[in-house]
């Protein structure tokens, strides 16, 4: 089965299914609640923003979402796939190919330039073939990176840096994408810049996004805020067609005190 | 395509080279070290070879009277006998004289070998200067340092003259160049045809010796049994042990000790390169966790941190085989007359491969463990865990096990055993306890002395808080780098210190021997010694000669007879009497002086059992008479030098033969009635090369006047002297050079143990940049932040020397008792503070140095720009 097809397949099942999950951690002596039995849909294709306050759990969610940390119990289900029986290999294999990441600290390899770091995760998977230099040299030009390619991550602005993110989080073509804060360390400009290529990308692309921001600007990217608040979902809402940062930041004040 | 794995490693290599590149050049150092050691031992060991075989020459078998007296010589008519067996190739003849050579008017008394000229040179083939071998009767050929102190040269013709007023003229055919051993134990001397000699000595035309090749094939054990059946009890056959045979065991004990530097040079090594790559890995936990976020999988991850850790190490190894082929091609071409030989074995390059493999292998362990633990969150989380004190005294507790476990492998019983168990396990275990305790004493010492270095080092005390007992494990993998160095040096430096301090052979020996190797002394003129030559404290004399005699119910066989002044000898010769237990000298001696008393050595206590009070009977001018023992004697300095050398099989075979009874005896049981040997103890103030001039003077003036027996008298150079007092100076410095060369070997080690160190500090630095950030927007100056950077590597400095030093005593302290244990040497231990301090203050110097420019880097950066560091 080709990635193209396995993605397809994929896609006409519900994308994020989370039952009753729990994900505690200690801090020093104390034990940090971070999860409290979340619910959780997200069906295939959809733009779900998660706001809540610091220490509200939705990192956490996002990183149980990205097969970067293990849940204590409950049921996380992402394309298909239950996150909280697989094996670290199958893990590994997930992060591979079912989830692109966008960190908030853009997390490139200081070492390769922007070009390998675009293809890393194609030659980590050991799939680094004509089709993803292809989909590499699309997303380069697509993103407004095609003169920086050979520069390394020290040389690039934020935005430019944050660009690369995308463009490495995407070459895999994977089913779902995750963004932690991604315009958290970008000025308003850089950050409408990002949004604004972002949309271009996903344009081309049957994707679905969880996004991570406290930022009502960002939220009014997606389609739908789910606020969290002590581990806890308080609420949701949907995004229409028009909202604005501040109607956001209303709706989102009410659900979060 | 190259796979991922590699690409990051070189990636990362080339982006950020400082670190691999001195790792390569650690281990380059190192494996080039060992290289060169190895390389100088093999080629030293078989330079010796070479030399002994050179010196010894190519004969299987000699033939030598058994009775060695002045005059003796082998029956006429032996050599041509034995050339005409037909298990011999070839055989020849040498013999010994004294000649006189007359040159620009100055006569010089010269010691000339006569030798079957068509022959000689088989046996013997000389390294030739200049020329070509003695053909011809009227040649002869020189040693390089008679040539030169003559002035001659190849073709010039010579005057050799002799007492009787015989004179001839020869000419000179070649020039030798002596081996370092034939530099070391003959005199110069000149080569001749042995009919020449004859002629000019006027004695008989016979042999002192003759040496045989035999063909190939014939057993030589089976032929000398032949021969010494057909030549009879008057000759002694024995076959000529080879140079290599007889360097076997040293060659064993040089394998064993450069295999054991070579594992130290590894586990040194190791210890850098894995505290040097892994202080990187957890600057770079970040990196890791991002690289598992995207997809790298556990392994990918190993891999690429393996091939970063191995990759310079593999490279460091290959060039450092390079360079120390080459440096060690180059220092015995340099040293040639040293190194006759150059051999460069495969175990010398295994060893150094495996050194440098293994220091890598060793040294990659420690981050590719670190790297494991990187999970895909420590992309996005810090973790910081404060470091419970239980864990570090349960670390330190281990190191404590360890030591104690290295002094227990030092009960094991059979010594061979306990040697090999200790420098293979039990060495590697005081390191390893000793880097375990480190962390420990790192923290006590922050809480014990960081106020005062916070004084010393003009900053707030609370800035020190901390320094250690936050980062106790990369604290102490610092102290364990900075350590290795320290005690390198220091534990050459004692080793060095106390085997000369130690070096008591010639104590209990006179301080000058003057022999006479061809005619008896005047026994009335020892007598006078004292008061004729100013200088003289006390003398004595020893006459050897062979008798028959019996022991017990055993076979009659020839025993050495030593003659010796019962009570002269005590006061210049240290003697120690054992039966099972101490007996009494003076009573041993009594016995002696009484008459028919003989004092044994201890091998022949174990060749024949005999014991103080049974009887020897030997066969006198008066018949069989019994003499009883009244001690058996034991030189420990020379059964030091016989183990250490392994020189000990004639000495043992001699001992074993020996007796050692009074001069009085000699003469009324013996008729021997001359001296061969004068020992004289120098008084203080006296130079001792001085006195034995004079003592040969003295001893070789002659009865009745003559212009040339005057003129010989002046220089006495018939009577062979030496000082021990000169010998023991040459010792000394001979030891002092050695050790002087391991030191500087330990100061190569401290050198890559400093790269180590800086390279570490300034990751440390690196990695602690995000709070230094914090420190300054707090309000911390710039200089204030190097201080305390400073003051922290003072702390770890103090920690390492403290253990680092008492490491290296330590060490020191076992290397006096494995001398004990395998050589039977009793070292002491000198600790040589001097070195030590000097060893302390560059470590401190370099430590510091290499801490305070990656400390003004990171300090001169804006706190912002710190501050987002940590976030990279």
């Amino acid at each position: 089965m080709t990635i193209a097809t396995e993605i397809d397949t994929r896609l006409t099942n519900p994308t994020i299914a989370i039952r009753g999950i729990t994900k505690s951690y200690r801090q020093g002596r104390r034990e940090i609640q971070a999860l409290r039995g979340l619910d959780l849909t997200v069906d295939p294709g959809e733009f779900v923003a998660i706001m809540g306050a610091s220490g509200s759990g939705k990192s956490t969610l996002l990183h149980l979402c990205g097969g970067m940390d293990a849940a204590d119990t409950g049921s996380l289900v992402v394309a298909g796939q239950n996150l909280t029986t697989m094996s670290e290999r199958s893990l590994t294999t997930y992060r591979r190919r079912t989830v692109g990441v966008i960190f908030q600290q853009f997390n490139l390899m200081p070492s390769l330039d922007v070009r390998e770091n675009i293809l890393l995760p194609a030659q980590l998977a050991g799939t680094c073939n004509a089709t993803v230099h292809s989909r590499m040299e699309e997303l380069v030009e697509v993103l407004s990176l095609k003169n920086r390619v050979r520069h390394r991550p020290d040389a690039l602005s934020g935005g430019e840096q944050q660009r690369v993110a995308i463009a490495r989080a995407l070459i895999m073509n994977p089913p779902v994408l995750l963004a932690d804060e991604p315009t958290g360390n970008l000025d308003s400009l850089n950050a409408a810049i990002f949004w604004k290529l972002l949309r271009r990308v996903l344009e081309t692309r049957t994707m679905t996004v969880l996004v991570v921001t406290h930022e009502p600007a960002a939220a009014a990217e997606a389609k739908r805020v789910v606020v969290l608040r002590d581990g806890q979902k308080t609420g949701e809402f949907n995004v229409e067609v028009g909202d604005d940062a501040g109607i956001l930041a209303t709706r989102y004040q009410a659900l979060a005190t | 395509m190259m796979p991922v794995s590699w690409q990051l490693a070189i990636r990362h290599w080339r982006h950020k080279p400082l670190r691999p590149t001195l790792c390569s050049l650690l281990v380059l150092i190192g494996t080039a070290l060992v290289f060169l050691a190895g390389a100088g031992l093999t080629s030293g060991l078989a330079s010796l070879a070479h030399d002994l075989q050179y010196y010894q020459g190519t004969a299987d078998v000699r033939v030598d009277p058994r009775i060695k007296a002045f005059d003796s010589a082998l029956p006429p008519g032996l050599l041509k006998q034995i050339r005409e067996l037909p298990q011999v190739a070839y055989a020849g003849g040498n013999a010994a004289g004294i000649v006189y050579v007359v040159t620009h008017g100055r006569v010089t008394l010269v010691h000339a070998r006569g030798v079957s000229l068509a022959t000689a040179w088989k046996f013997h083939p000389e390294k030739f200067a200049a020329g070509t071998p003695a053909k011809f009767a009227d040649q002869v050929v020189l040693d390089s340092r008679l040539a030169r102190s003559f002035g001659l040269k190849t073709g010039a013709m010579m005057v050799v003259r002799t007492a009787p007023g015989k004179i001839v003229h020869l000419r000179v055919a070649g020039v030798i160049t002596p081996s370092p051993i034939g530099r070391f134990l003959e005199p110069p001397g000149m080569t001749m045809s042995r009919r020449e000699l004859g002629y000019l000595t006027g004695t008989a035309l016979c042999w002192r010796q003759i040496e045989i090749h035999l063909h190939h094939g014939v057993p030589i054990a089976g032929f000398i049994k032949i021969l010494q059946q057909r030549s009879g009890p008057v000759v002694e056959v024995h076959a000529v042990q080879k140079g290599p045979a007889a360097l076997s065991h040293m060659q064993t004990a040089f394998s064993r000790a450069m295999l054991f530097g070579a594992g130290l040079a590894a586990l040194s090594g190791a210890v850098l390169i894995a505290v040097m790559m892994g202080v990187g890995i957890q600057g770079r936990v970040r990196e890791f966790g991002q690289l598992r976020c995207i997809g790298a999988s556990r392994n990918q991850v190993l891999q690429t941190v393996l091939l970063e850790s191995a990759l310079p190490g593999l490279l460091g190894t290959t060039a450092g085989l390079v360079v120390g082929w080459g440096t060690s091609l180059g220092l015995i071409e340099h040293y040639s007359r040293v190194f006759t030989v150059c051999k460069i074995d495969w175990l010398t390059v295994v060893t150094a491969a495996l050194t440098g493999l293994a220091a890598t292998v060793l040294g990659a362990l420690v981050p590719v463990l670190l790297a494991w633990r990187i999970g895909p969150m420590r992309a996005v989380v810090i973790a910081g865990q404060a470091v419970s004190p239980r864990r570090i005294w349960a670390v330190a507790g281990v190191g404590i096990a360890a030591l104690a476990l290295q002094i227990a492998l030092w009960q094991i019983p059979d010594p061979t055993l306990r040697f090999q168990a200790y420098l293979l396990v039990g060495v590697p275990l005081i390191f390893f306890g000793v880097i375990l305790l480190a962390p420990m004493l790192a923290v006590f010492l922050e809480k014990l002395l960081g106020r005062m270095l916070a004084r010393l080092w003009w900053i707030r005390p609370e800035l020190l808080n901390g320094a250690c007992s936050r980062r106790p494990w990369r604290s102490g993998a610092m102290v364990g780098a900075l350590l290795i160095g320290i005690a390198f040096f220091t534990v050459m430096r004692s080793r060095a210190a106390g085997l000369v301090a130690s070096w008591e052979f010639p104590r209990g020996m006179p301080d000058i021997f003057v022999f006479s190797p061809f005619k008896p002394l005047p026994a009335e003129r020892l007598r006078n010694l004292d008061k004729a030559v100013p200088g003289v404290a006390a003398a004595s004399s020893v006459t050897a000669f062979w008798v028959q005699g019996t022991v017990g119910k055993g076979a009659p066989g020839t025993i050495l007879f030593v003659a010796i002044e019962p009570r002269s000898f005590r006061s210049v010769v240290r003697v120690k009497l054992m039966n099972n237990r101490p007996v009494q000298t003076t009573r041993a001696f009594a016995v002696l002086a009484a008459g028919r008393g003989v004092l044994i050595a201890a091998q022949a206590l174990r060749q024949f059992g005999l014991a103080v009070g049974r009887n020897i009977t030997l066969g006198t001018l008066m018949g069989p008479v019994r003499f009883k023992v009244a001690g058996i004697a034991e030189v420990p300095e020379i059964n030091m030098a016989n183990r250490f050398l392994h020189a000990g099989r004639l000495f043992r075979k001699v001992a074993s033969i020996a007796v050692v009874g009074s001069r009085k005896e000699a003469r009324r049981y013996f008729g021997v009635t001359g001296l061969n040997t004068v020992m004289v103890d120098v008084k203080p103030g006296f130079k001792s090369m001085a006195v034995m001039l004079a003592v040969k003077k003295f001893l070789s003036r002659p009865r009745h006047a003559s212009l040339l027996g005057s003129l010989l008298a002046l220089s006495g150079a018939e009577l062979h002297g030496i000082s021990i007092g000169e010998m023991k100076r040459n010792l000394n410095a001979m030891i002092e050079r050695v050790m002087q060369a391991l030191s500087i070997a330990g100061l190569g080690v401290l050198i890559a143990a400093s790269i180590g160190v800086s390279l570490l500090l300034m990751a440390s630095v690196r990695v602690r940049r995000q709070e230094l950030g914090i420190l300054r927007a707090l309000g911390a100056g710039r200089w204030q932040l190097c201080r305390m950077i400073l003051a922290e590597t003072s702390l770890l400095i103090i920690t390492a020397w403290i253990l680092g030093t008492g490491q290296g005593i330590y060490l020191a302290f076992m290397g006096t008792r494995m001398d004990q244990l395998m050589v039977g040497f009793n070292s002491r231990l000198v600790v040589a503070w001097g070195a030590v301090g000097v060893c302390g203050a560059l470590t401190a110097g370099l430590a510091l140095l290499a801490a305070l420019w990656p400390a003004g880097r990171a300090t001169g950066e804006a706190a912002r720009a710190l501050i987002a560091s940590g976030r990279e």
